[in-house]
């Protein structure tokens, strides 16, 4: 079985990540420089070089993720799953907020909301000391595989 | 131009990182990384397939993520490295790559 995810990205994440990028190494033209020199010593580099001069370019951009192992399954238990439903079709203010809604406890919707991060499921925003979670799927497609 | 990243789960801590870059249909670059997570959360790259330069090759990092082997290969698209990954996983970091 394989569980494909394609995730949401609006502009302003693109914006984001544009931001990160330049953050951590300056501008293009030094990655570029960097990329030129240290090859294929650094991986990431490279990758985050093709990506932020490609993004800027305004290229189209397709996020996806594939969870094909059975032991990551643990992580969408039914209740887990019920968030992401939740999640894909409200916008809840604060953990806290989603946990009332849900009628849960706080720090089991936590626990939850943490295993559905660790994959990418879901992003967890900071907004001042609390977190907003929010849906990070535009997607989901289930396939049998023989 | 058309961009897609594609993270595959292999196992708990292991994914596969594909980087796909193309234009009128045809790859102008790729790169796809198996990756391990270690206990800070933190990614190590152990290998990865990648056509810089129009080159396509594939190299191999220690467990630290320092580049210790490096050899040109045929082009390998994200289902090809996944079936080596899924053969190789527990032995990639033993193997020569001419292996693979």
């Amino acid at each position: 079985m394989k569980i494909q995810i394609v995730k949401k990205r609006k502009p302003a994440d693109i914006e984001d990540m544009l931001k990160v990028w330049e953050k951590k190494y300056g501008s293009l033209t030094s990655l570029h420089q960097k990329v030129l020199i240290s090859k294929c010593t650094s991986p990431g580099m490279m990758d985050d070089y093709v990506m932020w001069k490609n993004l800027a370019d305004g290229a189209e951009f397709h996020d996806i993720i594939i969870l094909r192992d059975s032991e990551i399954f643990d992580a969408l238990s039914p209740r887990r799953v019920e968030l992401l439903e939740y999640l894909m079709n409200n916008n809840p203010k604060s953990i806290r907020t989603l946990a009332t809604a849900l009628h849960r406890d706080y720090k089991n919707v936590y626990d939850d909301l943490n295993a559905l991060s660790k994959y990418e499921l879901i992003d967890l925003i900071p907004q001042g000391r609390a977190l907003k979670p929010a849906a990070a799927a535009a997607r989901i497609e289930i396939t049998f595989e023989s | 131009m058309k961009l897609t990243r594609q993270k595959t789960w292999v196992h708990k801590n292991e994914m596969v990182e594909s980087l796909v870059l193309e234009n009128a249909g045809r790859i102008r670059f790729y790169s796809h990384t198996y990756m391990v997570r270690t206990k800070g959360r933190s990614w190590t790259p152990y290998v990865k397939w990648d056509n810089w330069d129009r080159q396509p090759h594939v190299d191999k990092f220690d467990g630290s993520g320092v580049l210790v082997e490096q050899k040109s290969c045929n082009e390998k698209n994200a289902e090809e490295v996944l079936k080596l990954v899924k053969i190789f996983r527990k032995n990639l970091l033993s193997m020569e790559l001419s292996q693979l």
